[in-house]
């Protein structure tokens, strides 16, 4: 599906590479299967390693016995906490800038108290993938099962089982107070209450944890891992009682991360076994593994009652929330913040109380997964919404227009909405390309549709005082190289750094090369997560090809004797503004379709040769190149993006700024539903956000495309069943994700307002794209049958229950 | 727990037979710590989660014995067929053995479907198996053959419990036969799964003998529904000479519903099984009814 853009501005047409559909630099390498995974790389001598894993969810672990896995022939390794320098770390937050607060412990290897079933005991390397799988069996452990809690309200209650060694489970609460909420209850007509729930959700992403490490001749221990955080090297070190420039991470540029890869997944595990053995070491979670034992989506328990006048004016929204953190903290304070900020999504409503609550419980961890606490709350808000207008004979749209954020107004927090807000214009628009309504096609058949919308923000919390660097070089001649400690593990980053490159520095895409992802070669560029690499690191590699740039056109301007300002650069050549060879009436490639860079060197040799009369207007940029060179003068610059910072939000109120900007959207869902069976059939998904500026268009519509089926999964089927602690859906044949099978019609619609905060004003998309689209699916759901589903995912069984068919 | 490693962690001997008579003789010496392989879509994977530990593995794929369907009054099957030959076998979609056809490409999957045998999806003695419902209302026999002799027996004899069969360590299936159907005969799969590609949830097929508006007979089975492969004899008795009409159809889904056994435990309602049961034979019937057309 090709994507629209709509209210594309004049000003975007000066744009040569910049918003152009111009196919990923890593695109083919990705189609042929030739782009390598992490556990595609071997070296001689390399090890399989393998972690042993607690059988129980709650227990104490009493002893260890690992000499019949040491006697094992192939065996090299085998260790548990006691061979651990540092085996209880805390888990910190920011990168620059130490915040307080909410440290949970973390534990490399389990020791004391089991506090998830899961949680790695021991680890082992061998010579054989099958030798290390025999030497974890031989293992004895001896655990003490415990009670263990998995419900997090019952965890909640005094007396309750404690998960881990502190005084409560409870991690944290947050409040956000506006205006008076009985006053404001008091002036509604309407007043809707419900609880909601969301199932606890993985990442599923195509490759599951990964990693090959070795000691390299430098003494570094060398990570090359799928992660969206190569500056854990830090912990890594820490971990072992390194110096921090003693471990070095890589990442590859495939597996996917989706907040999944944000934690430490294999990576500590590999330098203690290739720090223990000397030898390089390969470690790769099976995918029962990854669902069973890594960090989850949090499920969330959500009541919430919503106040409306009878004109559809929302006067007060009272929420409480209540999220699984599961048996570690790792980051779900932040997680639950992100959820309070967000809790009453893009409405102004005057009076507000939200409080939340993130709660230890004995189920698999939760961490950060795409949405990064915005899907929760969406489902549950945009839910009361139609309820509301249904009770108050309003459409969908209709309640929803009177009620959305604009451009200026205050936020529940306080915080004033600044930059650009388009979230009405992103719902007429998705409404109105869902077309006229499609007809049943027999009597069990009813079609609905829906409608949901989200602010989600983009960029880390501001009080993190976050920051990225981004080198820009040119060579001698004038192909460029950008190096950014950008991870790209599929998300397109790397890419989109090349492509503000080449449009500063005036050169076609296929001129620059980008290295990215490795902790000691490549400027650190902070985590791939928080949809924050194109506003960060894109902002980082504008500023150092601006400087490049600038440089450039001095030495340009003596050239032509003429000054700077007056000098633009465009395919490889500098010229005076207005005075260029093509305006002379010499063909060039045509700005709008430049995809076809390859020959367009040839093209400027042919077309020098024939203006030898118009040489003191126009010069290579080669020449500039060299002439810079001669003389000295930089062609490289290391920038610092430092993103614009805050100090902590008042935690009595709410009252703060937490995030600089956000992404608006709004996607509509049509489907059909069996009233037989239960069974939904999703006819038509359109998904229309505020992009600020699509910097590649083919690139954010695949980010609105995949979004759209992330969020569907999450409406539909995806679940990770837990009893007792006990995942029941450890494989992918039980944990069920949209397959190609299930893959609707989805069409998306980019506005490019040009309001963002990032590069050239774009917004963040990654994060966002996925946010409503549960709730639009309920609310479609719900049209087509007039019953409301509670519970995610939707599926035919509770369908059938809710019309009291079963 | 059952931990899908990705490798078989365990040693075995791999033979790999080239005829049905050196398979009945390693079956003879290796039987009880033997398993065979066809395409070992079921079987490899049960391995890696180590739900078998055979010693010894009996590769059948290369036999050409086992790969042929031929016949005229019995149609005979060989067990060794992958699953896409034989729906293509029944492309276009011929009529009476419609419900097979639609049961074989509801598994979606094309590198399954090229793999798995549909000898192998009976003998894996799941009862989800795709292919046992339709073949159940074609009244399907298999063929059991040991170095001791050979057994034919109706395939809805066949499943003794949840992954059971009744084969012994010794045996092998060789074939599955088929009767020739009746003129008016039309039969339709109908499956139920949680997404596009799947495991069934529930299915049910239904193969009718239409005359006019009589049916002279309709047999019914269910995958799923039941700890094996079903009929739903019961039901299939209130329609036999009847003549037919909405309120006998949806009489008869009641009993549909009501005859089958579906498992208590698990993460799936009784109950949401029995509504679909009588739901999924209302539209196989309607289907299969007129694809039958009357005979007129």
């Amino acid at each position: 599906m090709i994507a629209k853009r709509a209210d594309t501005e004049s000003v975007k047409a000066e744009y040569r590479v910049i918003g152009k559909p111009l196919p990923r630099h890593d695109a083919w390498g990705k189609v042929y299967g030739e782009t390598k995974y992490s556990n595609d790389y071997k070296l001689p001598n390399m090890l399989y390693g393998k972690v042993l894993r607690s059988r129980y969810a709650a227990a104490r672990l009493l002893s260890i016995d690992t000499r019949d896995a040491e006697k094992l022939p192939g065996v090299v390794s085998v260790m548990t906490a006691k061979d651990v320098q540092n085996n209880e770390t805390v888990t910190r937050f920011g990168q620059t800038h130490a915040v307080g607060g909410f440290e949970g412990l973390y534990r490399v290897l389990a020791d004391k108290k089991i506090r998830f079933k899961g949680e790695a005991v021991a680890l082992v390397a061998a010579e054989r993938r099958d030798i290390a799988e025999k030497a974890i069996d031989l293992i004895k452990v001896e655990y003490e099962p415990l009670e263990g809690v998995f419900d997090p309200v019952a965890a909640m209650q005094p007396g309750a089982y404690q998960v881990g060694e502190d005084k409560s489970n409870v991690i944290c609460s947050y409040k956000v107070r506006k205006g008076n909420i009985e006053e404001g209850f008091a002036h509604a007509d309407v007043i809707v209450e419900n609880t909601y729930r969301v199932p606890m959700v993985d990442h599923a992403y195509l490759e599951p944890e990964s990693g090959m490490a070795w000691l390299d001749d430098d003494g570094v221990i060398t990570i090359r891992a799928a992660t969206q955080v190569i500056e854990h090297f830090r912990g890594v070190a820490d971990v072992l009682g390194l110096p921090h420039n003693k471990v070095r991470v890589i990442a590859p540029m495939v597996g996917g991360g989706f907040g999944g890869k944000e934690d430490i997944t294999v990576e500590t595990y590999l330098a203690l076994l290739v720090w223990k053995t000397g030898r390089p070491v390969s470690l790769t979670y099976t995918r029962e593994e990854s669902i069973i034992a890594h960090g989850k989506r949090h499920p969330y328990i959500m009541r919430y009652k919503t106040g409306a006048t009878k004109d559809g004016k929302l006067v007060a929204m009272e929420a409480e929330l209540i999220s699984d953190a599961g048996g570690y903290v790792y980051l779900s304070p932040w997680v639950l913040l992100y959820s309070t900020v967000q809790a009453t999504g893009p409405y102004d409503i005057a009076h507000v109380r939200v409080d939340t609550h993130t709660v230890l419980t004995n189920n698999t961890f939760c961490s950060a997964n795409r949405g990064f606490g915005g899907p929760q709350p969406c489902f549950a808000y945009e839910s009361q919404l139609d309820e509301l207008a249904k009770q108050l004979n309003l459409s969908p749209l209709e309640i929803r227009k009177r009620n959305y954020l604009h451009t200026g107004d205050a936020m529940a927090t306080g915080r004033v909405l600044e930059h650009r807000v388009e979230t009405e214009q992103t719902a007429e628009k998705v409404l109105e390309a869902l077309g006229p309504p499609s007809k049943p096609k027999s009597p069990p058949e009813k079609i609905g549709r829906g409608v949901a919308s989200s602010m989600t923000s983009y960029g880390r919390m501001m009080f993190l005082h976050d920051t990225s660097r981004s080198f820009v070089s040119l060579d001698l001649d004038g192909s460029v190289t950008v190096r950014c400690g950008v991870q790209d593990i599929g998300g397109g980053q790397a890419s989109s750094l090349a492509q503000i490159a080449a449009e500063i520095l005036g050169v076609p895409l296929s001129d620059v090369n980008v290295y990215i992802g490795d902790s000691a070669l490549t400027p650190l560029a902070g985590t791939t997560t928080a949809t924050r690499q194109l506003y960060m690191s894109g902002n980082a590699t504008l500023k150092a090809a601006r400087v490049v740039r600038d440089n450039l056109l001095k030495k340009a301007a003596e050239i032509l004797n003429t000054s700077p300002e007056n000098l633009d650069l465009k395919d490889r050549e500098i010229f005076i503004q207005n005075h260029r060879k093509d305006t002379l009436g010499l063909k060039k490639t045509d700005p709008e379709c430049n995809v076809n860079y390859g020959g367009t060197r040839k093209a400027v040799v042919a077309v020098e040769t024939c203006v030898d009369d118009d040489s003191d207007r126009v010069v290579a940029l080669e020449d500039v190149v060299k002439a810079c060179a001669a003389e000295g003068m930089p062609l490289f610059n290391v920038a610092q993006f430092n993103a614009p910072t805050r100090e902590l939000i008042d935690f009595k109120t709410g009252q703060g700024k937490v995030f600089a900007d956000f992404t608006f959207g709004t996607q509509a869902i049509e489907v059909s539903v069996d009233e037989e069976t239960g069974k939904v059939t999703v006819l038509k998904i359109v998904s229309c956000y505020d992009v600020g500026q699509a910097i590649n268009p083919l690139s954010a519509e695949g980010q609105l495309e995949g979004g759209a089926l992330y969020g569907l999964g999450y409406g539909m089927m995806e679940n990770v069943i837990m009893e007792k602690g006990i995942t029941l859906s450890p494989t992918l044949a039980e944990y069920l994700i949209p397959t190609a099978v299930d893959a609707p019609d989805v069409e998306t619609i980019m506005i490019e307002s040009g309001g963002g905060v990032g590069p050239f004003g774009a917004k963040g998309i990654g994060e966002p794209s996925c946010v409503p689209t549960a709730p639009a699916l309920a609310n479609a759901v719900s049209d087509a049958l007039g019953v409301r589903i509670y519970e995610l995912p939707i599926t035919p069984e509770k369908i059938l229950k809710a019309l009291g068919k079963i | 727990m059952e931990m899908n490693t990705r490798i078989i962690s365990h040693e075995f001997e791999y033979f790999a037979p080239n005829s049905i008579q050196e398979t009945l003789i390693l079956l003879d010496q290796h039987g009880s710590e033997a398993k065979i392989i066809a395409g070992g879509t079921d079987l490899v994977s049960q391995m890696k989660m180590g739900k078998h530990t055979p010693a010894y593995i009996i590769d059948i794929k290369r036999i050409k014995e086992l790969q042929y369907i031929a016949g005229d009054m019995v149609l005979k099957i060989g067990a060794g067929n992958n699953l896409r030959g034989v729906m293509n076998f029944f492309l276009p979609a011929s009529v009476p053995y419609a419900g097979l056809y639609e049961s074989i490409r509801s598994i979606g999957k094309t590198q399954v479907l090229n793999m798995a045998t549909i000898g192998g999806n009976l003998c894996n003695g799941s009862p989800k198996a795709d292919t046992a419902p339709p073949l159940l209302t074609y009244d399907a026999r298999i063929k059991l053959v040991s170095l001791k002799g050979e057994r034919i027996l109706a395939l809805k004899d066949f499943h003794s419990g949840p992954n059971r069969t009744i084969m012994e360590a010794n045996e092998l299936m060789t074939e599955i036969q088929l009767d020739k159907l009746p003129k008016g005969t039309s039969s339709a799969f109908e499956k139920k799964a949680r997404v596009g590609a799947d495991i069934s949830k529930i299915t049910c097929a239904v193969t009718v003998v239409r005359d006019g508006d009589v049916c002279r007979s309709c047999r019914i089975a269910l995958g799923a529904a039941a700890p094996v492969p079903m009929r739903a004899f019961q039901a299939e008795s209130m329609l036999t000479g009847k003549i037919m009409n909405d309120a006998l159809t949806e009489e008869t889904s009641q009993q549909v519903a009501q005859e089958i056994n579906p498992p208590t435990v698990g993460r799936t309602h009784p109950e949401y099984r029995r509504h679909l049961a009588a739901v999924m034979f209302k539209d196989g019937f309607r289907r299969a009814w007129q694809q039958a057309g009357g005979g007129k």
